[in-house]
């Protein structure tokens, strides 16, 4: 279906939008093995394919352990609006309270 | 290296479901009115958040929801998504929000219910319908 192929740049983000992936991605990169960088890279390309927010939640719950639940909440700008009442959700049940202050 | 060609995945799958996202966001229409429940907008200096509530919808609880949400006291306005008269009510009782959501279920185009905050204003009575100009936030 459009609009679901990988970009290759990040030429069409905002400033913003590009601040916060740099960052993002720099925090994972801290956290995660190359090993879980690598499983991380496979649920990002099954949750986009499938669109299954429940899989993707529960897929990275199991990859993060309760010691790095904090990665969760940079996840947020690229969760679809149509998500985002299960995200915040997930989030809550796993005691994030501040989800919505790291939201933009 | 192979953790740098993963990074750079990453970060392509992040860019195209941030893409993705803005392109669908719009032409995905569901009618609240179909549904039993009301998709309900906040937006508070700028930052949004989204929840889905069950019809009808109680005054109270949703003034607990954006206060629990932004963890501030804040007063709640209705707004629509018209950019030439951006019109905002405030919701100071349950009437007021079951006519934001008449307002809502009224418009074709309106597929949430668009609730704008703002700090809590004591001492003031603002009762009065308020019509301004340009978007209420950023």
């Amino acid at each position: 279906s459009p609009a679901l192929r990988p970009s290759n740049s990040m030429d069409d983000l905002s400033v913003t939008a590009k601040v916060l992936l740099q960052e993002y991605i720099e925090v994972l990169r801290s956290k995660l093995s190359s090993d879980e960088l690598q499983q991380f890279a496979a649920i990002l390309r099954d949750y986009r394919q499938t669109g299954s927010i429940k899989e993707f939640c529960s897929r990275l719950q199991t990859l993060y352990g309760p010691e790095r639940k904090l990665l969760f909440p940079g996840m947020r700008p690229y969760i679809p609006e149509k998500d985002i009442d299960f995200f915040e959700n997930t989030l809550e049940r796993m005691g994030i309270q501040d989800a919505a202050a790291n939201g933009y | 290296k192979g953790k740098e060609e993963v990074i750079q995945v990453i970060t392509s799958e992040l860019v195209a479901l941030k893409e993705s996202n803005t392109r669908h966001s719009k032409p995905v229409k569901t009618s609240s009115t179909q549904t039993n429940e009301v998709r309900v907008k906040f937006e508070y200096q700028g930052e949004r958040r989204i929840l889905q509530v069950p019809r009808p919808l109680n005054y109270n609880d949703l003034l607990t929801k954006a206060r629990m949400a932004y963890g501030v006291p804040v007063d709640m306005h209705y707004t629509t998504n018209d950019v030439n008269s951006n019109i905002v009510v405030p919701i100071k009782s349950q009437t007021n929000l079951n006519q934001a959501v008449a307002l809502m279920d009224h418009n074709p185009n309106a597929k949430s219910l668009r609730v704008y905050l703002t700090p809590i204003q004591t001492g003031t009575s603002s009762t009065a319908l308020t019509v301004t100009t340009g978007a209420p936030h950023r």
